[in-house]
């Protein structure tokens, strides 16, 4: 019995240690499983390709921008930067080793933010904290991963063309968050698209219906989404949907970057390094949303490999200041683009964004497409007002366009196009204007060789980045 | 010989009654059968003698039996007459009928016979008669068993009755050795004497390998261990080491210890049949009595294989001292793992530790001071000053300059003197040619700058002994041990404490304490993060900063002051000495380690074993560099002594690099063993318990902008610190737990001892991989079995003593710490930009992530033979590892590029082989015994399934762990080169390429995988060692080769695309460069001249085919040569024990010269050589 009765003793110590399973729950350090709502926004604050060190880069699409009419290459340093010839001189692929890390990766870091997004719109549900803060995050998620595919569509597919979307390739549409090593086939622009409007169509109410007033200019906010509704608009040639969400950011916001009150002598002798503030600066109030960082530093400011091309110079009139603002003369390299001065060597500064004044350039284009040139007039006038030196002339109001100068809906395109392209210019949108006026013919020139990019070349569709085309073997080419 | 076997255990009273402490006394005889193991002949003769003088007598067995007789005069009286009449009767025999009565003892070893006095019986009351008779298993009375008193020389041999009777204290210890027997003792207590006559059972043994091994867990009879299992006996190993690690190095077959750094304190990484895992650790599973040993300070497997971060934090074994060890037990294959489960798949190492023996108190203080050789410039092949300024001159003359003038005023050589002509800091063309000449003849030895002969002390102290109930063990030991760099200073102290009670008749208590404290001070080690700092060159080690620097400019300006200078990479002024005096790394750690075990027998044939063992640890690694160096010049943005720019993130003072880690780990296990089944011909044995571990690390990082050192160390940030030094953490928290609870069982069944059958299992539990219950718990499991050939009827007169077949398979398992199947968020900064608050996804949810799995299969073979005059065993394993993680890139359409999945596999096939030869054996004292043990191991490497794609880049890299880098039908850290061609009339490298063509030019060369030309591995697949060890009267000598080949190195990469910035010394190959056309008919040395980024020709002639040298080696590890004092000078000091020790190690080393001076083993990390070192060392016993 003696002999029993230690058995007994043993068996229950042992058993408290058969006990443990619970105890091997996870408990790693400084992680955690997301739970609450606050876990979900903080992790879509990381879904948002935006940088987030000072000195680290989040690659995005740089090089169409060295792909324009609005660039050109006068000196070359092929030692120090060999990389923007490549998309420059119109190469079948825009990737090359010489690039950052060797690859594209804008593919990367908005399957990235797709990703998140739908991390948060997959669990936000079933965190714990307000409804009204969880619907908004959804939104908020939803409008990023619209964003997101708004953005690869127009890099690696065609334009948006109603009449064949069905058919064009798009890019894989991916909607939850598992991760498998699996191959992805991709699915038609008009999926895409119709993903893209679903996901504003849902996202936006929810965002203004339980408007959080976020202040955070890295974050979509309900003016910047409808933005992003009103851009998506325009490039699916929707015109009253254009009108309609421009408006609506204009009615939340119209203000515009104000460079009137300089005079032509202060901006062609004055604005130097160090002078100026950011054109996408967060205190702005202009300035809707800020994303990605400044790949432009290494291709801009330290070797100086771009400049303004003549046709892009040729265009500004008389008392643009932006002319001075956005360029200036840095001897033989020529005149090189400057827009986010006053430190245009700051890494990691996001140089991507949404402001007011395309809201009026989205608007004032529709408006001209639906053969309304007043009302377009109206629009690029009211923008010029503030670009233009108010001291240059007599005239006050010199800078503007008149229903006689611009009797044709033709003239009034091209001027609203011609707005288009000076203002925003260098914030990436010449590339996919470019595409959705009709993919017209480029011309570059360098050291005495001159490439072309003909009218509607298949190279106005980027190539899928070869790292995803080399690891999904499903994934279809761009024909070249 | 009719062998018959130990099959009932008819005196189990005393045997049980204390198994643990007869395990030990076995373990500790085992050892001494080992040194001292008998042999005798017992010839059979024929003889009649009547009335004849002993003396006669000894002469004429002498020559019937070829024996001879030894013995002292005083003890035997050689006059006496006898009769004997003998036909064909073993000598054993005769001899006892001569010596009966006589007072005169024998013993028959090998060829001699040894005769002894025996007392008289004393007059003394405490003196006591015991009677007896010794038996074997099979109740057969055995004759001629030598019966000693321990400690003593008196002894009496057991009649043919096997009946003996010896006149003993009441205390003593009667010892009872037969060849062919286990030793047997037993303490002459009031229960004997009660109990006269005695009966004693001897039970036989068929080796003298070690009767029974400790798996950390429990003790296995070695005749019935059924795995692949070495082990070390620490008394063996002559050498003295001062961490547990190197002392295996060429003992063990199979386990493969590579120094990675001659650095004084340097981490080997031992290997343990090959690497099985890409991503995981390979390192073999440390346990010291049963409790497995985490390293203090966690760390990644990339991190463990990478020298210069363990070298300094240290490892687990960092605080052993292996004064304390007794025995070091490998467990290779899958049975003798499989109890250790999951972790176990690179092999165990189970420690031992000493302990007390009961006895008078047995000090023992060994004390060894060693000096260890710097390198020297003799040892490499580097240019010296007017070689190198004849580069410079080339340069010069061919019109190449560098365009950086202002950086050049303060550079050295050449082009530093031009730079200053040009400057008209010296004034004439002669002042120019003068400083030219200057620097032609300088020869500046950096090696005599910075390194040093060093002296090392290691000391240790202990004392044991102990009562009936209660014995103890404590030590203590000290290293203080220089870097032969003048920089680098290591100590250790420890301590330890044993203690063992018997509470009772069954419960036994082992209390162990141990504690130690390591310092270790080094030259800084710079963790400026990446960007905050691009303008300083890092912190070089010594050895570094001597074999790259040119010896054209001093040290020393001529006023005495620091020569600071720039080199063409510097944007700030350097010198060696100011950046080492002004900078320092010190790590300091403390550990204790308490444990309680205990075992309890319950009944007769059933004990429960208990351990709780509760460890702490912590770490503070500090790093600084004051505002007069380089590094801070480089963040302060201005020399020291310069006004800063206004903007600069540190105006003022240094920066302080501070690393705490404090570990805690508790372990507590019980397990329960039970004889169902012991008859004579059955045994069944089953051991089964369950255990839990927590390890949990907390510490912080921390960076003090500002740090004023000689102002009482004040971290003094200034307000500017933000934008830059923003987005560096001033502080970063680590608290990591990891826990763990196995179950574990082992049957064990015996066939008459012959058959052995055998199965292990383990499950393992994990938080690593909590969430997924589906794969939480992981089984590992083993099988085996063990056939005795020896004790088959046909083994019956065989030369063979021991032969026995082994055969394992089983599965391991190993966990990867890197990867979890769920999602996981970690919070990081906010960001610098928003300042928004952020969650990122560590790692992806990964349901599917699962233990990755090893299948090992192992059949070896015992045999010892001759007598145990030669005796090894072979062990040819395979191991199949399967489910392996590896970062497979997946379609970036996921969110991310890269995914851990169990994809890979890996196979290591493999042979061992140890043997150990007596080649002279020689019982006598003071005879000349020669024995030599041979380790032989192959290892075979191959990758057999992998998904990854690797980059060429990745590929040629020569470093040793590069496991992004695998393919198929390769081995794991394989070396690839590009395949030369030739040199063109250009001076360029020109290259074959897989579709026979032939690269052109010399800008943006690329390869495919298939242009690489595979060499071979860069791990040795072919290790071992070779140890000799002779014994003459006092004299004991030692040597031991280690070697290693099969493997393949890449030389240094001499070439650069660049001109070489004037302070950076060449390879003397440089000279045999291209210069001119027509020289590519001499050499395959590309030009030197400059070129420019897209250049890359020269980079990929680094990496070819004739860049790559094997690493063969044979080295003379360690020579050792002891003097045992005599008895009379023991009697005089009054010592039972001591001798002194001259020990060299690395004494001489057989590689490819083409390895330029560095050392085989050390090579691939290009780091310092293993210096040749000397020891001198007292060890004495009281």
């Amino acid at each position: 019995m003696k002999a029993l009765n230690k058995i007994l003793i043993l068996f229950c110590l042992l058993s408290t240690i058969s006990s443990c399973d619970d105890a091997l729950e996870e408990e790693p350090q400084n992680k955690l499983k997301p739970q609450t709502v606050q876990d979900y926004d903080e992790l879509l604050n990381y879904g948002y390709p935006t940088t987030r060190d000072y000195g680290t880069q989040v690659p995005l699409d740089y090089y169409v921008e060295m792909m324009t009419d609005d660039m050109d290459i006068r000196y070359f340093n092929q030692d120090a930067l060999e990389y923007p010839i490549h998309p420059f001189s119109f190469e079948t692929t825009h990737e090359h080793s010489s690039m950052i890390n060797g690859y594209d990766q804008a593919w990367k870091n908005f399957y990235q933010s797709i990703y998140y997004a739908n991390v948060v719109i997959d669990n936000i549900e079933s965190a714990t904290g307000g409804l009204d803060l969880k619907a908004y995050i959804k939104g908020e998620a939803m409008v990023l991963r619209a964003f997101s595919y708004f953005k690869l569509i127009n890099l690696y597919a065609k334009p948006y063309n109603a009449g064949t979307a069905s058919t064009d390739l798009g890019v894989p549409l991916k909607l939850d968050p598992t991760v498998q090593a699996e191959s992805y086939t991709r699915n038609t622009v008009q999926e895409i698209y119709d993903q893209i409007l679903q996901d504003l169509t849902q996202g936006i109410p929810l965002m203004e219906e339980n408007d959080q007033r976020i202040n955070s200019k890295y974050k979509f906010t309900p003016s910047s989404a409808n933005l992003l509704a009103s851009r998506v608009a325009l490039y699916m040639e929707d015109y009253e949907n254009t009108i309609e969400y421009a408006t609506k950011v204009i009615e939340i916001n119209s203000s515009l970057f104000d460079l009137s009150g300089n005079t032509m002598e202060f901006a062609q002798t004055s604005w130097g390094y160090g002078q100026g503030t950011h054109y996408l600066n967060e205190n702005n109030n202009n300035v809707l949303f800020l994303y990605g960082s400044n790949e432009f530093y290494s291709y801009v400011f330290w070797p100086g490999s771009l400049a303004l091309s003549d046709d892009f110079t040729s265009i500004f009139e008389p008392g643009d200041l932006r002319y001075y603002y956005f360029s200036y003369v840095k001897g033989a390299l020529g005149r090189v683009p400057f827009k986010f001065r006053p430190f245009p060597n700051r890494l990691g500064e996001p140089i991507r964004g949404m402001r007011v004044e395309e809201a009026y350039l989205n608007r004032a284009e529709a408006y001209a497409m639906t053969d309304r040139p007043e009302l377009a007039l109206d629009d690029i006038n009211y923008v010029r007002s503030f670009k233009f030196s108010s001291s240059f002339q007599e005239n006050s109001d010199y800078f503007n366009y008149t229903p006689e100068e611009y009797s044709t809906s033709e003239s009034v395109i091209a001027a609203v196009r011609e707005e288009r392209r000076r203002e925003l210019f260098a914030e990436f949108h010449r590339w996919y204007d470019l595409r959705r006026y009709g993919m017209p013919e480029i011309v570059h020139e360098h050291n005495n060789e001159t490439f072309i990019l003909p009218q509607g070349d298949p190279r106005y569709i980027l190539q899928i980045p070869q790292l995803e085309l080399d690891y999904n073997p499903l994934m279809e080419r761009n024909p070249r | 010989m009719k062998q018959t076997y130990f099959g009932s255990k008819p005196n189990r009273a005393q045997i049980s009654t204390n198994k643990l402490k007869l395990t030990i006394l076995m373990l500790f005889f085992s050892v001494i059968s080992t040194k001292a193991s008998p042999h005798f002949q017992d010839p059979k003769i024929t003889l009649d003698f009547q009335e004849i003088e002993l003396e006669l007598f000894f002469e004429q067995v002498q020559d019937i039996s070829g024996m001879r007789f030894l013995y002292n005069l005083k003890d035997v009286d050689i006059k006496r007459k006898i009769s004997v009449t003998a036909f064909e009767k073993p000598l054993s025999k005769i001899l006892n009928e001569v010596f009966e009565n006589s007072g005169v003892g024998f013993e028959i070893k090998e060829k001699q016979i040894i005769l002894f006095s025996i007392l008289p019986p004393s007059v003394k009351m405490e003196y006591q008669e015991i009677t007896g008779r010794v038996v074997d298993s099979n109740e057969v009375p055995l004759m001629g068993v030598t019966v000693w008193i321990k400690g003593t020389q008196k002894g009496v041999v057991t009649d043919s009755s096997g009946n003996f009777s010896i006149n003993v204290n009441v205390g003593e210890v009667l010892v009872f050795s037969y060849l062919g027997y286990k030793t047997n003792e037993i303490i002459v207590d009031d229960n004997i004497i009660a109990e006269l006559p005695i009966n004693i059972i001897m039970e036989e043994t068929s080796d003298d390998l070690g009767e029974v091994f400790i798996t950390g867990y429990n003790t296995v009879i070695q005749k019935r261990s059924t795995g692949a299992v070495n082990e070390l006996a620490t008394e063996d190993v002559i050498a003295i080491d001062t961490k547990i690690d190197d002392m295996l190095q060429g003992q063990i077959p199979g386990v493969a210890v590579i120094n990675s750094s001659g650095e004084v304190g340097a981490v080997p990484i031992v290997k343990i049949r090959g690497t099985s895992t890409l991503t995981g650790n390979t390192s073999p599973l440390w346990v010291v009595d049963g409790v497995v040993l985490e390293d203090p300070v966690p760390l990644t497997p990339a991190e463990l294989n990478t020298p210069d971060v363990v070298n300094r934090i240290g490892n687990a074994l960092s605080g052993i001292n292996p004064q304390d060890i007794e025995t070091i037990t490998v467990l290779k294959d899958a049975s003798a793992t499989a109890i250790y489960g999951v972790r176990a798949a690179g092999g165990v190492i189970v420690l031992t530790t000493k302990r007390g023996e009961e006895g008078e108190p047995v000090v023992n203080f060994n004390i060894a001071t060693s000096i260890a050789r710097p390198p020297s410039y003799d040892d490499f092949n580097l240019m010296n000053s007017k070689e190198r300024i004849d580069v410079e001159q080339y340069y010069f003359d061919s019109g190449f300059m560098y365009y950086n003038s202002d950086a050049n005023v303060h550079s050295v050589g050449l082009a530093g003197a031009y730079a200053r002509y040009k400057d008209r800091s010296l004034p004439t063309w002669e002042d120019f040619e003068a400083e030219v000449r200057n620097a032609q003849e300088y020869n500046t030895d950096w090696f005599d700058i910075l390194f040093r002969d060093a002296l090392s002390t290691n000391a240790n102290f202990n004392v044991s002994g102990g009562g009936k109930t209660m014995t103890y063990y404590a030590s203590l030991g000290m290293v203080d041990q220089e870097g032969t760099d003048k920089f680098t200073n290591n100590k250790r102290y420890t301590g330890s404490l044993k203690l063992n009670t018997q509470l009772g008749k069954s419960l036994n208590l082992e209390f162990y304490l141990s504690t130690y404290r390591s310092e270790r001070e080094s030259y800084a080690f710079s963790r400026v993060p990446p960007g905050i700092s691009n303008f300083t060159r890092g912190t070089p080690k010594p050895f570094d900063y001597a074999i790259n620097t040119s010896r054209t400019f001093p040290l020393y300006n001529s006023d005495g002051s620091y020569n600071m200078y720039r080199g063409h990479s510097d944007f700030y002024k350097f010198n060696i000495l100011n950046e080492y005096n002004n900078s320092n790394q010190t790590t300091a750690t403390n550990g204790t380690s308490t444990r309680l075990s205990a075992d309890w027998e319950i009944l007769h044939n059933l004990k429960a074993f208990g351990v709780l063992n509760y460890t702490s640890s912590g770490q503070l690694d500090e790093s600084y560099y004051k505002d007069n160096t380089n590094q801070v010049a480089g963040i302060r943005r201005s020399e020291f002594g310069e006004p800063a720019p206004e903007d600069s993130n540190l105006p003022n003072g240094g920066v302080l690099f501070s690393n705490f880690n404090l570990q805690e780990y508790a372990m507590a296990r019980m397990a329960l063993e039970y004889d169902l089944l012991e008859t004579e011909n059955h045994s069944f044995e089953l051991y089964a318990g369950g255990e839990y571990r927590v390890n949990n690390y907390r510490g912080d990082n921390s960076i003090g902008w500002g740090y004023l050192h000689d102002r009482g160390r004040i971290v003094s940030p200034h307000e500017n610190i933000g934008e830059e030094l923003a987005g560096t953490p001033y502080l970063v928290l680590r608290d990591y737990t990891n826990k763990s609870a196995s179950y574990f069982g082992v049957a064990t069944y015996s066939l008459m001892d012959k058959y052995i059958f055998n199965l292990n299992v383990r499950y393992d539990g994990s938080n690593l991989f909590g969430s997924n219950p589906e794969y939480r718990w992981e089984p590992a499991w083993s099988v085996s079995g063990r056939w005795n050939l020896i004790d088959e009827n046909f083994m019956e007169g065989s030369v063979f003593n021991n032969l026995a077949l082994r055969g394992s398979y089983g599965l391991q398992g190993s966990t990867n710490t890197q990867s979890t199947p769920q999602i996981v968020a970690s919070f990081l900064n906010p960001t610098y930009w928003s300042e928004l608050n952020l969650l990122q996804i560590a790692s992806p949810a990964n349901p599917d992530l699962r233990w990755e799995k090893t299948y090992s299969t192992n059949i070896g073979l015992d045999f010892a033979l001759l007598s145990n005059r030669i005796q090894g065993a072979i062990d040819v394993y395979s191991r199949k590892s399967e489910d392996l993680i590896t970062n497979t890139r997946i379609s970036e359409v996921n969110g991310f590029s890269s995914l851990p999945i169990n994809f890979a596999d890996v196979t290591n096939k493999g042979v061992e082989f140890g043997l150990t030869t007596r080649n002279i054996y020689n019982s006598s004292k003071g005879g000349l015994n020669w024995s030599t043990t041979v380790n032989f191991a192959y290892n075979k490497n191959e990758v057999t399934k992998v998904n990854l794609d690797p980059i060429v880049a990745r590929m040629l890299s020569g470093f040793p762990y590069k496991p992004d880098a695998a393919l198929v039908g390769k081995p794991l850290n394989a070396l690839y080169s590009v395949d030369f061609s030739h040199i063109d009339e250009n001076g360029t490298a020109r290259f074959n390429l897989a579709n026979g063509e032939i690269t052109e030019g010399t800008r943006d060369l690329q390869f495919n995988i298939d242009d690489l030309v595979y060499n071979g591995p860069i791990e040795a697949p072919y290790q071992g060692g070779i140890s000799n060890l002779f014994e003459y009267d006092n004299f004991k000598l030692s040597a031991l080769f280690t070697y290693g080949f099969g493997n393949f190195y890449r030389r240094g990469e001499i070439l650069e695309s660049w001109m070489y910035s004037p302070d950076q010394n060449l390879s003397k190959e440089l000279i045999n460069a291209w210069r001119e056309p027509g020289d590519e008919e001499f050499t395959n040395i590309p030009h030197i001249k400059n070129e420019t980024g897209g250049n890359n020709h020269k980079s990929y002639w680094n990496q070819s085919d004739i860049r790559v040298v094997k690493g063969d080696y044979l080295r003379l590890s360690n020579v050792s040569l002891q003097y045992h004092f005599t008895d009379s000078t023991l009697k005089f000091l009054k010592l039972s024990r001591g001798f002194v020790q001259l020990e060299g190690n690395n004494l001489l080393l057989f590689a490819d010269d083409r390895l330029d001076g560095y050392d085989p083993e050390t090579f691939p990390y290009r780091s310092l050589p293993l210096p040749t070192s000397y020891m001198l060392s007292l060890n004495v016993t009281f």
